[in-house]
């Protein structure tokens, strides 16, 4: 049986890949295509091309650091929106969609009620907050995710850093890669599953022209 | 601070790594440790950043007569070395002499085909790790790890199955392919709950069309097996796929602006991306 171990404060590059290795999962519609991003003044953990095309500035901070996140996020969301032609410049193939708003995630331990209260005033989905706990499986880093909304989380009591648990014993809710992403999503987030096809392909890429199937030939 | 397009265009440059190691090319004997002792010293004095990790292992079933998988897995082999990763495909040795793969060693790109002798999953899987462990050392830009796993091994061997961590299915569109994978996903996660299943949907002609395949086999793996697929977008059915494989030739080498290519170019970087978050999660 798996024991799972939990983790305290991993470094930070350990701490960002194994998030961004989750989010895979957590959101297949998100495709990572930047780590460390400098925006205006400081660094994007993550930046990420959403289901729908839109950039996603993906912000992880510690215990304490919600709001000075929430804060670099919105800060982000006003960097981004004027710089979606440059990237499409650079990278065409990076899928995304000129029309979509950017949005940002926020992926904390906790999350103070200000920080919900806040994110409550801004339009649906612009910024979402997901928490996050570390735990060590088979010496290898990996973190739960779930939604950071105070009415759809289930209630987690965390237990000490560094005991071990028994897989199983983490319940339905909690266990890590597949059902409680599901669980604890909003309804945005669930639409955004059923679409978790990727690729940076366009129609244009599927089909050459006669001109060049000649060159091919 | 006002920026311009130069300044963000090296954060589209790969991650990992800095210049390609020119002992990148040099193959190692296949079971040569990479933590004997001058290596390790040699590892201890570089930071963590730097220290590659023991390149991820990717399962993709494959039977014993399937030209058209084990092609598009030696092309996505080739596709991944083109990347800039170390690619390596590893293969049961019953599969020598067969028409699945070209010669075995060192082929487009340092692309490296590998034949052991195992005769189960087991031994596979322990040759793959050996593999991955000796390519280590020459692996500062990431890569990925190929193991053509026979499907008849993951039906009769599934206590095994433990060993596998990641595994890509490779389906077509048609109902019954997709059926197939599914049962063989159901197989695999019923003795390895925490194995990680992708797919590629190959053989099709528009994005629609494998979008579509992709949302039912994922639909359905989440319905019936609380499965979570990740997608590795599609692989056309292009003309060039075929002509390639009878001639063993490289798609991306031999049609560099086929659709193919940039399909299998497509997969390859979603792949070598997930790889690179297994080495450094």
């Amino acid at each position: 049986m798996a024991e799972l171990e939990w983790e305290g404060h991993p470094e930070r590059p350990s701490l960002r890949r194994a998030i961004r290795h989750r989010l895979r999962r957590f959101d297949p519609g998100i495709r990572v295509v930047a780590e460390g991003f400098m925006a205006e003044t400081s660094l994007i953990d993550l930046l990420a091309v959403g289901g729908e095309g839109e950039i996603v500035s993906i912000r992880i901070g510690r215990d304490g650091d919600d709001r000075t996140l929430l804060t670099q996020a919105l800060a982000d969301l006003t960097w981004l929106r004027p710089r979606l032609a440059d990237f499409l410049k650079l990278q065409p193939k990076l899928g995304l969609e000129p029309s979509a708003a950017p949005r940002a995630m926020l992926v904390c331990p906790e999350f103070s009620r200000e920080t919900q209260a806040a994110v409550e005033n801004l339009p649906p989905r612009s910024i979402e907050l997901t928490r996050y706990q570390c735990f060590r499986q088979q010496g290898q880093l990996s973190v739960l995710l779930e939604t950071g909304s105070p009415s759809q989380r289930p209630p987690v009591t965390r237990p000490p850093v560094g005991s071990s648990l028994d897989r199983t014993a983490l319940g339905s809710e909690t266990i890590p890669p597949k059902e409680p992403a599901i669980r604890g999503r909003s309804a945005g987030a669930r639409a955004r599953r059923a679409t978790g096809f990727r690729t940076g392909l366009d129609e244009a890429d599927l089909h050459i022209e006669v001109e060049e199937e000649k060159l091919l030939d | 601070m006002p920026r311009d397009l130069a300044d963000v265009l090296h954060y589209f440059l790969p991650e990992i790594g800095d210049a390609p190691d020119a002992s990148a090319s040099r193959i190692a004997p296949l079971g040569h440790d990479a933590n004997n002792s001058n290596n390790a010293n040699e590892a201890r004095s570089r930071t963590r950043a730097t220290t590659p990790a023991a390149l991820p292992i990717l399962g993709l079933p494959i039977g014993d007569r399937d030209v058209v998988r084990a092609a598009l897995a030696w092309n996505l082999a080739i596709e991944t070395a083109r990347l800039g990763g170390s690619a390596l495909l590893l293969a049961p040795a019953s599969d020598e002499g067969s028409p699945l793969w070209p010669e075995p060693g060192v082929g487009p790109l340092g692309t490296e085909l590998v034949f052991c002798p195992a005769t189960d999953l087991e031994s596979l899987y322990r040759a793959a790790r050996e593999l991955s462990l000796s390519r280590t050392k020459g692996s500062q830009r990431g890569g990925i790890v190929f193991v053509r796993i026979p499907p008849t091994w993951l039906v009769t061997q599934a206590r095994e199955t433990s060993a596998i961590d990641w595994l890509l299915l490779l389906s077509s569109a048609n109902r019954r392919d997709l059926h197939e994978a599914h049962h063989l996903a159901r197989t695999v996660l019923s003795s390895n709950p925490r194995v990680e299943i992708g797919v590629t949907i190959h053989g099709v002609t528009s994005i629609g069309e494998a979008r579509a395949a992709f949302e039912y086999l994922s639909r359905i793996s989440e319905e019936e097996l609380g499965l979570c697929l990740a997608s590795y977008g599609l692989l056309v059915d292009d003309l060039h796929v075929y002509r390639a494989i009878a001639a063993q030739r490289p798609i991306g080498i031999a049609h560099p602006q086929a659709p193919a290519t940039r399909a299998l170019m497509d997969v390859a970087r979603m792949l070598s991306e997930d790889a690179r978050s297994r080495l450094h999660g």
